[in-house]
């Protein structure tokens, strides 16, 4: 069955998914009185012993809905951002339980799809502008504001995904399998388009210094565009990044999943790690990717 | 996103804006702001607590007797909120501990710390004087043994029929599985639900 490349060993790819798992062992284990490491879910945790942490846009919601900061809250909202400003959007592909779930459906999604392609037939591929979900986080910002209700907080698929394998299970499955339909239709469409928490990390790690590094030997080679087909979040990485000649990824949809570096069969080309954000920009590459500039 | 304000963000934004307005009105219609689950103790008011509690379910897990639960969509826009049944298991006010947990591990105020164990407001018991045992010709005081402040929550009148002092009554519940008769006699009305609301739910 040949698909897409998948390179010897995807070490970023199973790097993100084991953490995201091991973070929610974590949590399902805070739920017993013997593990008091990681106590709480997605919207506020507490971390081995009393360091709050909090889901910004779930602490953004409350203070909105509640008109009141309490200290904890706080706390653990500028911890995360402070934390996320450094690191970039990295929870959607390190943390969040629903990110894994999704990556599953998607690659799932990838064979079924070359199935139907084989037999001549096709899927469907509804591409969501990714604009979206910066309205949906005005819009849930606002309609916290209005309802005195976390709208979000209560609706979102994540926080019932983390609720359902951390407490119990409830008829909210539905919008979990909502959500299913929404990515089959669309590839990511979920984490590329709609999640208002994914439009707030792209936010707050705008300015991240960890990010993926394009070394300048992209001079002269044929473009593959394996880091391109195999980006979860979409971003175009030969004709918006390498072509004009970008030093790093800095596109703010990036999870830093290292999918693209896990996928170059170049190796050396793309590098997940911390740039110096004055690192000077590359000479565009020459369009014409055949001939040798020397 | 330093998008120009074009018609298409101009139009992206009244989009948003309006659908704010009628998202509200639909969710001003589902959700009534009345109480009818038993919130943990030091909860404040219905509305404010379902807008300062974030939902983490960190006082579930904090809970010592394992009294609170996590609400399903079945309870509709409670969704998330910890609450109690104290006909499974009712709160015992953290017995041998020096605070109240549920109240300590919350990050966001949604529950609020009490002075002291009178002054918790979860609601209060109700009585069915039809079918208590003290009301109907037998000796009973199981409640009063249950119930952390007898004589004060729990009285019993010279014909040892028990009756309950609304103001002192915190809404623990522990009562309730003290309660000898079937179906029990006593139930819980949370604080701020109806009269009649707790009558259609007993119903």
């Amino acid at each position: 069955m040949q698909t897409r490349n998948k390179g010897p060993l995807r070490k970023w790819t199973w790097l993100h998914r084991l953490t995201t798992v091991l973070f929610l062992l974590a949590l399902v284990l805070g739920r017993q009185a013997w593990f008091p490491w990681f106590k709480g879910s997605l919207g506020a945790t507490q971390l081995v012993g009393s360091i709050p942490f909090a889901d910004p846009l779930a602490a953004l919601e409350v203070i909105l809905a509640s008109h009141s900061v309490a200290q904890p809250l706080l706390t653990g909202l500028a911890l995360v951002v402070l934390l996320y400003a450094f690191l970039g959007r990295v929870f959607c592909a390190w943390l969040c339980p629903l990110g894994l779930l999704l990556e599953v459906v998607h690659s799932l999604r990838d064979r079924v799809q070359g199935h139907f392609r084989r037999r001549g037939k096709r899927f469907p591929d509804i591409h969501l502008p990714k604009e979206i979900k910066y309205w949906l986080l005005a819009f849930f910002l606002l309609l916290a504001l209005l309802t005195s209700l976390p709208v979000f907080t209560i609706l979102s698929p994540i926080h019932i995904l983390a609720w359902l394998l951390i407490f119990r299970m409830g008829p909210e499955i539905i919008v979990l399998g909502l959500i299913l339909i929404v990515d089959t239709l669309s590839p990511r469409g979920f984490c590329r388009s709609l999640c208002p928490l994914g439009a707030l990390h792209s936010l707050i790690g705008r300015f991240s210094p960890l990010r993926i590094k394009i070394s300048p030997e992209t001079r002269g080679r044929l473009y593959c565009h394996q880091c391109t087909i195999h980006c979860p979040m979409g971003i175009d990485l030969v004709e918006d990044h390498i072509l004009p000649g970008k030093p790093t990824v800095q596109d703010p949809e990036c999870t830093r999943c290292g999918a693209c570096v896990d996928v170059c069969p170049a190796g050396h080309i793309l590098k997940l790690c911390f740039v110096n954000p004055h690192t000077p920009t590359r000479a565009p590459d020459p369009q014409t990717s055949g001939k040798s500039p020397s | 996103m330093s998008a120009p304000l074009t018609r298409r963000t101009f139009g992206l934004a009244a989009a948003t804006l309006a659908g704010a307005v009628s998202a509200r009105w639909l969710v001003g219609n589902i959700h009534s702001g009345e109480a009818r689950l038993l919130r943990p103790p030091g909860a404040k008011s219905e509305t404010e607590f379902l807008s300062s509690c974030i939902r983490c379910g960190q006082c579930v897990e904090a809970c010592p007797p394992q009294a609170l639960l996590l609400a399903t969509l079945a309870e509709g826009l409670s969704l998330g909120t910890p609450y109690s049944r104290p006909e499974i298991q009712p709160c015992d006010l953290c017995r041998g501990h020096d605070t109240l947990e549920c109240i300590r591990v919350c990050p966001t105020g949604a529950l609020s710390p009490v002075e002291k164990h009178q002054d918790i407001d979860m609601g209060e018991a109700v009585l069915d004087t039809e079918i208590c045992f003290a009301w109907n010709g037998v000796t009973c005081r199981s409640c009063w043994h249950a119930c952390p402040f007898p004589n004060q929550a729990i009285v019993f009148d010279e014909l040892a029929r028990a009756t309950i002092d609304e103001e002192s009554c915190i809404g623990c519940g522990l009562c309730i599985p003290a309660c000898l008769t079937d179906p029990k006699s006593l139930t819980i009305r949370p604080k701020g639900a109806t009269t009649l609301a707790a009558q259609a739910k007993e119903d």
